[in-house]
């Protein structure tokens, strides 16, 4: 039996958290939360995480710094991230800052789905 | 002169006719005095004619071989064309100087090698220091370190090639804070094309660029505000879709209908307000923002506009204290909405307390007065009077409980003073605010 993937969703909007996690939940993907950007090393720490879901704008810090952060730590560098959202012309930004893919708000729910699915599979074959 | 006196030979006859012709004979008699006195000298003067002509007079001793003198050699040259030229010249140069000295833009012209040979006076004014001071030292000193080196590079391709100079860069001021500045810079030639001189101006830009720096944050913050329940709308509806398409695993009983559609129909209530904020907004710039003034009570607006919030949200507790009983001739769906901006403003940035309280007493005889009171975050008095201004709050602030356009007090201001009121606010951080319109009573 395929094992269980598992999915950090940072976005400070609770609506944009709440709807991604019914969503990937429905999916069978096993789903962790959280509105700032602080504990996420922590949350990464204590769970096998498998892909990070980051917003660009968490409460005043900046997605593209906690990518940064992410992909120079080398206990974090593997988890793939996809940046996610609604400020205009921001994917150049988010590749510069390592992340794996990038989706702008709104988003299709097919559309995440299907780069999630990438995503993860890749992580898998490696 | 006359063929008949050139003819005579005569030169008292020469003399006495060219003296009638000058303006100033006796000055001319008594050079050539002197000259008859002092033989070995040259001599060049000017002479003015009564009829207007300008004429320079050389005048050189002639030398036999012996080395003495015996004659002099005199020539006359008009040169009326040249001086009229001048005049107009140094007739412009002075109006170039009042032209300079009267705009507001500081102006600056520089000799073909781009040394500054004038700066206006409101360089003086602007920098705080001496024309002297910037002769010595150039203007230089008070660019922005961070811009020295460009602008030194365009201005050197500027000298070499003559376009015309367009630059936007920040200048110091007497204050010593640096502020942007758009400066323009053209070559003033001659006939054959040669740069005889620069002419440059510089005009201070620091509040279009501030209202640009607004714009765009402002834009940004319109993107991102809407996307986000348009994304959370989206995204129950795919949810809802994907589930009923595949209704033999789920189902519809066990779907979360209820919750998503309480959900939907949440971000489309912030959806509307944003929408209207925005339109509110572009009405007022576009001055379409029509008042209908008619003759209403403002105790019965508070009493329903009160009910009304009350009804939609129950944490609050909102007292209204009828001081004072007032009819005002206004616009009364837009003095509701000041007030319902008022006390959302108390709700929204009071996360931790839940009582705005609503004062309507007589502010003197002429004006009425409706305060709303919370005791909320409060704002720091430098806030205080930037919080009427458009798109203010607009940047820094994504946390989700105080999201909006920031534009809410804007209008709120703008409808106010339409009715040609006043409003005002009294805070003070972590005690709460009080903000305060007031209409002028009709009698």
């Amino acid at each position: 039996m395929q094992k269980e993937v598992t999915i950090l969703i940072v976005d400070d909007e609770e609506e944009i958290g709440f709807i991604l996690k019914m969503m990937l939940e429905y999916k069978g993907f096993a789903v962790i939360i959280t509105n700032r950007a602080e504990p996420v090393e922590e949350i990464l720490k204590n769970n096998q995480v498998d892909l990070v879901v980051l917003d660009m704008l968490i409460a005043g810090v900046k997605g593209t710094d906690v990518c940064v952060r992410l992909k120079d730590n080398a206990a974090t560098a593997h988890i793939p991230v996809l940046m996610i959202t609604a400020l205009p012309d921001a994917e150049t930004v988010c590749r510069l800052a390592g992340a794996d893919d990038f989706a702008s708000k709104p988003f299709e729910m097919a559309e995440i789905l299907f780069k999630i699915d990438q995503l993860t599979k890749k992580i898998q074959k490696v | 002169m006359p063929p008949h006196i050139v003819q005579a030979k005569d030169d008292e006859a020469v003399l006495k006719f060219a003296m009638a012709q000058l303006v100033y004979p006796d000055q001319f008699m008594e050079k050539v005095k002197y000259l008859c006195d002092n033989p070995a000298l040259s001599s060049i003067d000017i002479l003015e004619y009564k009829d207007g002509k300008i004429v320079e007079w050389h005048g050189y001793p002639v030398t036999a071989d012996d080395g003495s003198y015996y004659a002099w050699s005199w020539t006359f040259r008009d040169i009326t064309e040249i001086k009229k030229a001048e005049l107009v010249l140094r007739k412009s140069e002075q109006n170039f100087r009042q032209l300079a000295e009267l705009m507001p833009d500081k102006i600056t012209t520089a000799n073909p090698d781009g040394e500054v040979t004038y700066f206006s006076n409101n360089w003086e004014e602007y920098a705080g220091i001496s024309r002297e001071e910037l002769y010595a030292k150039g203007w230089s000193i008070l660019m922005h370190p961070d811009d020295i080196a460009a602008i030194k590079k365009r201005w050197q391709y500027f000298i070499e090639t003559g376009y015309n100079f367009e630059m936007e860069f920040r200048l110091q001021n007497k204050e010593g804070l640096y502020k942007w500045h758009l400066s323009l810079a053209s070559a003033v030639k001659d006939e054959q094309g040669n740069v005889v001189k620069w002419i440059g101006s510089m005009t201070e830009i620091q509040k279009i660029k501030e209202e640009e720096q607004r714009k765009t944050d402002f834009i940004k913050m319109i993107s991102h505000e809407l996307k986000t329940p348009v994304t959370a709308i989206k995204g129950y509806v795919q949810l809802l879709l994907s589930m009923l398409q595949q209704q033999n695993d789920i189902p519809i009983s066990s779907m979360p209908l209820l919750s998503s559609l309480v959900h939907i129909d949440k971000q489309i209530v912030r959806l509307t307000r944003l929408i209207t904020e925005m339109l509110d907004l572009s009405r007022l710039e576009e001055s379409k923002l029509q008042l209908i003034i008619k003759k209403f009570s403002l105790n019965n607006l508070i009493t329903e506009t009160v009910e009304d919030i009350e009804f939609t949200n129950t944490i609050h507790t909102i007292s209204v204290h009828h001081n004072f009983t007032a009819a005002v001739y206004g616009d009364r769906d837009r003095i509701e909405q000041v007030l319902i901006n008022f006390i959302n403003n108390g709700i929204k940035y009071s996360p931790d307390k839940s009582s705005t309280e609503i004062t309507i007493y007589a502010a003197g005889s002429n004006e009425v007065a409706v305060s709303v009171k919370d005791f909320g975050i409060g704002i720091a008095s430098e806030d205080q009077k930037k919080i009427f201004e458009r798109f203010y709050g607009v940047s820094g602030k994504s946390e989700d409980k105080f999201s909006g356009f920031g534009i809410g007090l804007f209008i709120a201001s703008e409808i106010i003073h339409r009715h040609l009121g006043r409003i005002s606010v009294v805070s003070e951080p972590g005690k709460g605010s009080v903000f305060t319109f007031f209409l002028p009573l009709d009698n």
